[in-house]
């Protein structure tokens, strides 16, 4: 099992070394997937819930969390009842640890943290909360964790998608919700790139660029990285490193057509011209009508629908994401 | 991370370096519809004015790249760092103009009389008929006269035209089997009339034909059948 990258270069950081009270090196060896994307309603919590099945198919122990703070409803995905423990107890510490609000789903290998919780208070936690998450992730006894961020740009959305090995941008073709899509990954981005640099003056710089209209006529976060090279080599140096490192995943869901399909390409190829980012078209869902009248009945498509396409699209999403590679042209139906 | 204009042309078409010619193709087209306007990915990021920019180097880089003999120049000049500004992209070819010429004497005379002679493979034909270009619609329906296109009929032309049924039911999106049939003379078995009308013009458009002629000949077969 490889290494969770994102959390190393984290733990490194200085904002989460500085928190680290020795707590958080945890035994945790496996894979951090997380789901995030601007608009809401584009089918992120039924796509990772459906992965997590995918996952635990294969043998793994696969842990749901539903991150998603006052919105959450992963149980219902899984149809599971409300649950009698839940993220918002750890948080709230009436639990230690992590592992006391760990649920069982009822499929094998999977289990669950539900975020369900009437106690509006959670849905804001503060930075003390998150890092004491952050650190008791890393003692989770499974193979993979699984995200749910819900939608929005929050600095905790955003902290989330970038701890994550796999981060997975969820977008249906409609233009609000690409746009929304877009002022994540713009988000998540500089958040990226504000987190390793301390240089004041760069930071500032950053800060300005995401505004469009900015004095100093940057139009692209490429053109960002060329101009911050000119006045810090090293800095525009590990800037170009770490564009490269980052490499969110995209899935399309709702297809209905070839056209459908083929925005997910223009989607990669506008990512790589405008923000110099490799996104990695992961696949596309197909819309059909068994996935609503699953959802209706609060089952899982996957299980209740296994032969239909929108359930061979997620199998082979599932695949494309454990071997780090983009949808193939020939296997598009 | 480079400024489009510092792109060299792989980098454009995002393409890697020992891409084959098919993936030229699929990065060109993919870039066309992403950067020719109206794309839902693009507008919400890019102006117009920025499209039409990536969309000219994409046009630069898909003409060089796209023929082997300036994709070499380009390479060679690319590996000993040369300038590039003045490679001038290959010539392309209209790719009409080398149509096969249908040799006949006259028309009737290959038309098969009865069903029975369409079993025979057609006997060679000496005198040659140039074949107009396919856009020439009216000069070669002149050329035609006193023809009645029935399916056999139109098989000859399309054979000897070197067009391939695969090659029309891709172009025209019409079923393959429909077109065997239309070129069969299979009337139970083809599509409702309107069906067929439609199907029918296209094809014989396809092949450079009358398409209003073609359809009535034909109905006139179908009906009597």
């Amino acid at each position: 099992m490889a290494k969770i990258s994102g959390l190393e270069v984290n733990w490194m950081s200085s904002e989460v070394l500085n928190n680290n009270n020795g707590n958080g090196n945890g035994s945790f060896k496996g894979q951090i997937w997380a789901v995030g994307g601007g608009k809401g309603g584009t089918g992120k919590s039924l796509i990772i819930s459906n992965l997590g099945i995918c996952l635990s198919r294969t043998g793994r122990d696969v842990l749901l969390v539903d991150a998603d703070l006052g919105g959450a409803n992963l149980h219902s995905c899984l149809g599971n009842s409300f649950p009698s423990v839940t993220l918002s107890d750890f948080i709230r510490k009436k639990v230690s640890s992590i592992k006391d609000v760990t649920i069982d789903t009822g499929i094998p290998h999977l289990s669950l943290i539900s975020g369900a919780e009437d106690y509006l208070e959670v849905a804001n936690t503060n930075y003390a909360q998150k890092m004491r998450l952050l650190r008791q992730i890393t003692f989770v006894d499974s193979d993979y964790i699984l995200l749910d961020l819900g939608a929005g740009t929050t600095f905790n959305t955003l902290d989330f998608f970038l701890i994550a090995d796999s981060g997975i941008i969820v977008v249906t073709p409609e233009p609000t919700s690409i746009e929304n899509a877009y002022r994540f990954i713009k988000s998540v981005f500089y958040r990226r790139l504000k987190k390793i640099v301390r240089h004041q003056g760069v930071r500032e710089i950053i800060v300005e660029v995401m505004d469009r209209k900015n004095e100093l006529g940057i139009k692209t976060p490429v053109e960002l990285i060329n101009y911050i090279g000119l006045i810090n080599n090293d800095i525009g140096q590990r800037f170009k490193e770490e564009v490269l490192k980052f490499r969110p995943k995209l899935i399309m869901n709702n297809v209905r057509s070839r056209a459908d399909i083929n925005v997910g390409f223009s989607i990669k190829s506008t990512c790589l011209k405008y923000f110099g980012i490799n996104i990695a078209y992961v696949g596309y869902i197909e819309y059909d009508e068994s996935v609503w009248q699953a959802v209706r009945r609060r089952k899982p498509f996957l299980l209740e629908y296994p032969n239909t396409r929108p359930a061979k699209c997620l199998e082979r999403i599932t695949k494309n994401i454990i071997m780090n590679k983009d949808i193939e042209e020939e296997f598009i139906l | 991370m480079k400024r489009i204009e510092e792109q060299n042309y792989y980098e454009i078409l995002e393409i890697k370096q020992a891409a084959s010619y098919k993936e030229i193709e699929d990065a060109y087209k993919r870039a066309k519809e992403t950067y020719s306007g109206g794309s839902l990915a693009t507008y919400s990021l890019f102006t117009a004015e920025e499209c039409k920019e990536i969309l000219d180097a994409v046009e630069d880089a898909y003409r060089v790249l796209s023929f082997s003999k300036t994709r070499e120049e380009y390479n060679r000049r690319l590996a000993a760092g040369l300038s590039v500004e003045d490679l001038k992209p290959f010539h392309i070819e209209e790719p009409a103009k080398t149509m096969q010429p249908i040799v006949a004497e006259s028309w009737k005379e290959i038309a098969p009389a009865s069903k029975e002679t369409l079993q025979c493979a057609p006997a060679t034909i000496k005198t040659d008929v140039e074949i107009p270009k396919a856009v020439q619609t009216v000069k070669e329906a002149e050329s035609f006269e006193g023809v009645e296109f029935r399916g056999s009929i139109l098989k000859i032309i399309r054979e000897r035209r070197g067009l391939s049924l695969n090659l029309i039911a891709e172009k025209t999106k019409i079923n393959i089997n429909y077109l065997e049939n239309i070129e069969a003379e299979k009337y139970h078995q083809l599509p409702a009339g309107l069906f067929l009308k439609s199907y029918l013009s296209q094809y014989a458009r396809f092949l450079g034909l009358d398409s209003k002629k073609v359809v009535e000949d034909y109905m006139r077969f179908y009906e009597k059948a």
